[in-house]
């Protein structure tokens, strides 16, 4: 029996054919795999990140409480956070333009607490109203009116 | 061997299984990623809704200052809460205006709705009592009360005026433009009662202007056909009586006559040439022509305008030249050029003063094609003396074939331009004659192109009025057929009028009054408490007496104020909310109180 199975030609190449088709379907399985792999976390990652940060801005609430000028050429703006989350006063804005930071740009303020942000402000006119908005690192934004 | 038989077939199916399973695991990650994402979403979704509770709670905080006092040197803060939610303080401010200073201290007191809370305050506090300090209470949700210490009081009598808003109004005369739900609710609060401001649908403006004039003439030919009761084609509605043009035949005998365009100077001669080339082109001695004082002298070759003709039976050919030689008895001869030869047309005595000397050429200029190639030149006959040549020209006679043509121009001068919409709509009534379709053309400013034809009677032919940026507009009527046409249409015109009108929208405008403000206290604030508001922004407007001036670019959901004490100069006060307006929807705004807040 022995015999007559290594002596059948056909046999031994049907068995190569199976094993190179199976090799085959393998690698492909595999490659395609991976690559579906590779484009669903892609894909899931960038969208679970978009998601992510714009749940963290909407979390987040910023008021101007308090405007104080020290009457010499500084603006003393006090920003509460009432958010679920910290924040950081990235920018100031006096209609439209924006103002440069000395002091409080960046400053993590947990939800709860405050900060102090101050910005020199030259050429105030008196009895002018101001419109001054905040605009957090997440880009959320409060606007307030103030009369010098 | 049947054993080995068994096993290769089996392997086959191998192949399949684990290209199916490679098939699961890919279906199943990607099941797996994709509820990934549902539950990031579900989260987000969760957020908003959590922050949208936690904004509407902030809209019903509301606490109101019954007292501020020192006992024993302690600061004693008495607060009621007005609201509809509980309040929890977390800082007090207290802010020296004199000193300019400004501190916050942290403190942590809850207010339930309607319940009175004293002994706010921190034991950390300087006494500042009797001096003055503004006080304020920022709650956990954002909000911020301020109170000014000691107690102020008005010439009045009272401490501050909270003056509600009175009524509706209409100061700039323009109807409103949506609704209030509930206007008294602006009147008290806030209390969370809302008046909900709805935008309505506007429809654009809409302008029918009839046709102005039919007298002008931008493109500087003269119009062609009748034209009777220009008048029955104005007016703002059909009324059955109709301005009638008919075409009329610009065929028949005519004439033509085509002066010298260019000398080529071939011929020299001894003839003085004054002026500039061509020379002889108009009757304008002494700037331009030409002389010579002798015998067989030449000058020439002179060319001509083209005639623009073919079809045209040629009648009669004239050359003519605008001379003269005061001596009299003196003779020039022609000579002209068919295209391909010259000929002599003879010699003719040349006047002593100014006027037409005549050749006839009829022969030799027998076809449009020798009439175009046709060339001149001239020479003196006749020895001594001064010719002159001021102009040389083709004059020629001829027939043209039957032809009926049509060409009106009707104007407008305070077409409204700037509209979304613009059609120029002709209301054609009748058409007689034949069946020629009428073109309608306007004038871009230096030449005509076609916005559309009428053909169909007894309705309105709307056409986009294209080129329509100015107040005047001209458009032109004129025949498709222009040439060649051997029948007289004739065409009945109810109305020739332009319509604009703008697109619909949703919009807001609605104006609301105080009628009995006081006006000349110190510090005059406009307040404005804000519910659930619309994603489009509402902008609110003080009148001065003669226009509208901005004061919000937007309201937020709680507190909006601004100082308007240069706006409240009498006891009468209008402001109005109004929207910019979209076609897509209509929103609507809460607003839960609208006063004026005044102290001295």
């Amino acid at each position: 029996m022995l015999r007559s199975l290594f002596h059948d030609k056909r046999a031994v190449s049907e068995i190569v054919a199976s094993l190179i088709i199976v090799l085959i379907v393998s690698v492909a399985g595999v490659a395609l795999y991976s690559y579906s792999l590779g484009a669903f976390s892609s894909s899931s990652s960038s969208f679970q990140l978009q998601t992510s940060q714009k749940e963290e801005q909407a979390r987040e609430r910023l008021s101007i409480i308090a405007i104080w000028w020290d009457n010499v050429n500084q603006l003393n703006l006090t920003v509460l956070n009432y958010g679920k989350i910290e924040l950081a006063i990235d920018a100031v804005y006096i209609y439209g333009t924006p103002v440069s930071i000395d002091e409080g740009r960046g400053t993590v303020i947990v939800p709860g607490k405050k900060v102090h942000v101050k910005f020199t402000l030259t050429g105030l006119v008196s009895d002018e109203t101001y419109g001054i908005l905040a605009v957090s690192e997440r880009g959320s934004k409060d606007v307030v009116y103030w009369k010098a | 061997m049947w054993f080995i038989g068994k096993l290769s077939r089996s392997k086959r199916g191998v192949g399949s299984i684990i290209g199916t399973t490679f098939l699961v695991l890919i279906l199943l990650t990607g099941y797996t990623f994709y509820f990934l994402n549902i539950d990031a979403t579900d989260d987000y979704n969760d957020t908003l809704e959590d922050m949208a509770e936690l904004d509407q709670k902030r809209n019903k905080e509301n606490l109101q200052f019954i007292s501020v006092s020192f006992n024993g040197g302690e600061l004693n803060i008495t607060v009621e809460n007005t609201g509809s939610y509980y309040a929890r303080l977390i800082w007090l401010g207290i802010f020296d205006d004199d000193a300019n200073t400004e501190k916050y201290y942290e403190i942590d007191f809850c207010v339930n709705p309607a319940e009175t809370v004293t002994d706010i305050g921190n034991d950390t506090i300087s006494s500042f009592e009797d001096q003055e300090r503004v006080i304020q209470l920022v709650t956990e949700l954002g909000n911020i009360f301020s109170y000014s210490y000691p107690e102020e009081s008005s010439e009045n009598g009272g401490d501050e005026i909270y003056d509600y808003v009175d009524d509706m109004s209409n100061e700039d005369g323009s109807d409103d433009k949506g609704t209030h739900s509930l206007f008294a609710a602006e009147k008290a609060g806030p209390d969370g009662v809302v008046d909900t401001l709805t935008e309505a649908s506007a429809a654009g403006e809409n302008v029918e202007n009839d046709v102005d004039t039919n007298d002008s003439d931008e493109d500087g030919s003269a119009d062609k056909g009748t034209e009777t009761n220009f008048a029955n084609a104005q007016g703002t509605s059909l009324d059955s009586s109709y301005m009638n043009i008919q075409e009329t035949n610009t065929g028949g005998s005519s004439s033509l006559s085509l002066y010298v365009d260019v000398d080529d100077e071939s011929r020299t001669g001894d003839w003085i040439r004054i002026g500039a080339n061509p020379y002889l082109d108009a009757n304008d001695y002494s700037t331009n022509y030409v002389y010579v004082d002798g015998n067989n002298k030449v000058i020439g070759d002179y060319g001509f305008t083209d005639s623009g003709k073919s079809t045209e039976t040629i009648n009669t050919v004239t050359i003519q030249l605008y001379a003269m030689q005061s001596l009299g008895s003196k003779n020039l001869e022609v000579f002209v050029w068919d295209g391909s030869s010259w000929g002599s047309l003879g010699t003719q005595t040349t006047p002593t003063s100014w006027d037409w000397m005549s050749w006839t050429a009829t022969m030799e200029l027998d076809t449009w094609t020798k009439i175009d190639a046709a060339e001149i030149y001239i020479k003196s006959r006749s020895g001594g003396g001064l010719y002159e040549v001021d102009s040389a020209r083709l004059q020629i006679g001829y027939t043209a074939p039957e032809n009926y043509q049509i060409d009106f121009e009707y104007n407008w001068t305070t077409a409204a331009y700037s509209s979304e919409n613009e059609k120029v709509c002709i209301y054609l009534a009748a058409h007689g004659g034949g069946s020629e379709t009428l073109n309608v053309n306007y004038w871009s400013g230096s030449s005509w192109t076609l916005l559309g034809t009428v053909t169909a009677t007894g309705t309105w032919t709307n056409l986009t009025a294209t080129g329509l940026t100015a107040s005047t507009y001209t458009i032109q009527l004129i025949g498709a057929s222009e040439s060649g046409d051997t029948t007289q249409d004739d065409w009945e015109i109810d109305l020739i009028t332009l319509h604009t009108w703008g697109a619909s929208s949703y919009e807001l405008d609605l104006e609301v009054q105080w009628t009995d403000v006081d006006h000349d206290e110190t510090n005059e604030w406009l307040c404005i408490y804000g519910g659930t508001m619309g994603s489009e922004d509402i902008l609110v407007d003080v009148w001065n007496g003669a226009t509208w001036i901005n004061i919000f670019t937007n309201l937020s959901s709680g507190w909006n104020s601004v100082n308007v004490s240069s706006y409240l100069v009498s006891s009468t006060f209008t402001i109005r909310f109004r929207s910019i307006g979209d076609a897509v929807e209509a929103d609507d705004w809460e607003i839960d109180a609208t006063f004026l807040y005044v102290w001295s």
